[in-house]
């Protein structure tokens, strides 16, 4: 059941105010196994979407399912089934780390040995009277992923959750959401304003920005719209007879040069043979490929080149 | 799940916080005051008719007219301060139990700390009374005996006559981030009640919230006692509706 569908909203829509939308048309979808990176820059709508699925927001149109269940109706069963980390670390500064578990853990009517066990595994078993407003901002994280972990969820939603780490930190984070997925096929939705940070754990993406989905889909997705919006430019003694010579690679006039869409530094070579072999001379051959972070800031500075996947 | 899980999880939160601090040294306050009162002469010749009642009495009014409105506001402030302080409302409101269960528990955590309140000031209360006696043999305070429906009396009109302000408190605790804000209006009010009974004797003093505690310890309002009584559960009914229906609306709290 590795497809089923965990999370889906369907035109999902969310306004603060009257003048501006803070989602719009939003159709997420998050199968069961997948590590989905919900990527935006601040203040994209990413936390008001988590929001509205972790039921602090109710949606003003549009439905969500989450394990093929409406929200609204089964809200408490689904967060049985639910870890979750918002934001900052959310936990009490005058309990200890077993306390702070302790609050939640009949809430979830989750076992004391299971409680010892993710203290275990996050490295806070030993931490005894010292209590939470003590603990290094790292401390306080992997406190916080305890308890989403706390109750064995299905799905973990955790919300910028390397926001403030070093990076060490980060990469060990990184590595147990990893972890967690492979062992224990636990379906992840991992928030994010920094693309670098998710792009080597996640299977999926979701882009946001200005409250509407800019891309949606297996990253491999997304390095096929890198390698297309990759360009070469070109500048020779003439660009008509240029223009006519590489024809069937759909050159566009800019300017003074000429712009082609290439798939990798292969093509450059071959369209530099070729111009050489029409005798032309060269005064420019420059190809500029995009990386993935560029594709991502184009993706959420400019929302008309969004692509079709959205 | 059930209320009392919720409860659970909300009492352990009050774990090493002021609030139990609070609980006890608030109830210190008066008894302590009163061991001082009633000098030796003619105060410790009415004291020895009757000292039981008469201590109490006493000490009701210090309590309903000052103590126990300043321990409300401080305690409806703190509590869901707790929350507010952690950032941990998101957590909360996420986590598998109904809405209403929170609402519920905070409530039944402020009613036990009143509760307690109350006990702990009458053991403070015997405590002092009986520790005037040894100073004090005079009042040969093991001749008389507490009338004790009369003090349960006491205690169940202090506790009735303060909901109509525990009421408003506690609406204004759980929406405000701000910690000042409630502890403000609740001053605030507290002087503008003791500035209509004392000073302005303003004719519908009675049907403003916070004057029913200052009310119901003066022998001139026994007749109406009820009727300030019923006023304030109205009060409270109506503030713990309101504070219940924008928590149920308004799930993010920041």
């Amino acid at each position: 059941m590795r497809n089923a569908s965990v999370i889906e909203t369907h035109a999902l829509e969310y306004s603060y105010s009257k003048e501006a939308k803070a989602l719009a048309d939003i159709n997420l979808k998050v199968n069961q196994g997948h590590i989905y990176g919900f990527l935006g820059p601040n203040g994209s709508g990413k936390t008001t979407t988590l929001r509205l699925l972790l039921g602090l927001l109710k949606p003003q149109r549009g439905r969500i399912e989450v394990f093929g269940q409406e929200l609204q109706t089964n809200r408490q069963n689904i967060l049985k089934r639910i870890g979750s980390l918002i934001e900052a670390p959310s936990l009490y500064g005058h309990l200890t780390a077993r306390e702070n578990l302790e609050v939640y853990r009949p809430l979830y009517g989750t076992s004391r040995e299971r409680l010892e066990e993710v203290l275990k595994l996050v490295g806070l078993a030993q931490t005894g009277r010292k209590t939470f407003k003590q603990f290094s901002l790292g401390m306080k994280q992997r406190l916080a992923v305890a308890l989403a972990l706390m109750p064995r969820p299905d799905l973990l939603i955790l919300d910028e959750p390397t926001n403030g780490l070093d990076p060490s930190g980060i990469i060990e984070l990184r590595e147990l959401i990893r972890q967690l997925n492979r062992e224990e096929g636990l379906t992840i939705l991992v928030s994010s304003h920094i693309l670098s940070e998710v792009e080597k754990m996640v299977t999926h993406l979701g882009i946001i920005f200005q409250g509407k989905m800019q891309f949606q889909g297996p990253i491999q997705e997304l390095y096929k719209v890198q390698q297309h919006s990759s360009r070469l430019l070109v500048h020779t003694s003439d660009n008509e007879a240029a223009f006519r010579a590489l024809y069937h690679y759909r050159p566009m006039r800019m300017g003074d040069t000429l712009s082609i869409a290439i798939k990798d530094l292969r093509e450059t070579a071959e369209i530099g043979r070729m111009l050489f072999q029409q005798d032309l001379d060269v005064y420019l051959l420059q190809p500029k490929v995009h990386d993935l972070e560029q594709l991502f800031i184009d993706l959420t500075t400019t929302p008309t080149l969004t692509p079709s996947h959205a | 799940m059930n209320l009392l899980i919720s409860f659970r999880a909300e009492l352990l939160k009050t774990r090493r916080t002021s609030l139990w601090y609070l609980c006890f040294t608030a109830a210190f306050l008066v008894p302590f005051f009163m061991f001082f009162d009633y000098e030796p002469g003619d105060g410790l010749n009415e004291l020895k008719t009757d000292p039981w009642n008469l201590y109490f009495q006493q000490g009701q009014q210090a309590l309903n007219i000052m103590f126990l409105p300043m321990y409300i506001v401080l305690i409806t402030t703190l509590l869901p301060q707790i929350e507010y302080k952690n950032n941990t409302w998101k957590q909360v409101l996420t986590s598998p139990q109904p809405t209403s269960y929170i609402f519920f528990s905070k409530l039944l955590i402020v009613q036990l700390l009143v509760l307690l309140f109350m006990l702990a000031y009458n053991l403070f209360m015997a405590a002092s009374l009986t520790t005037k006696y040894l100073f004090y043999p005079v009042i040969d305070l093991f001749k008389h005996s507490p009338n004790w429906p009369e003090l349960l009396k006491l205690n169940a009109i202090s506790y009735m006559s303060i909901l109509s302000s525990l009421g408003l408190q506690f609406w204004l605790g759980l929406r405000s981030k701000s910690f000042l804000l409630p502890i403000g209006v609740g001053i605030g009010l507290w002087i503008l009640s003791a500035l209509m009974v004392a000073e302005l004797h303003w004719p519908y003093a009675k049907y403003f919230p916070n004057v029913i505690p200052m009310l119901v310890v003066f022998p001139k309002h026994a007749p109406s006692l009820s009727t300030l009584i019923w006023v304030s559960v109205g009060y409270a009914v109506f503030f713990l509706g309101l504070a219940f229906l924008e928590f149920q609306t308004k799930k993010v709290k920041e």
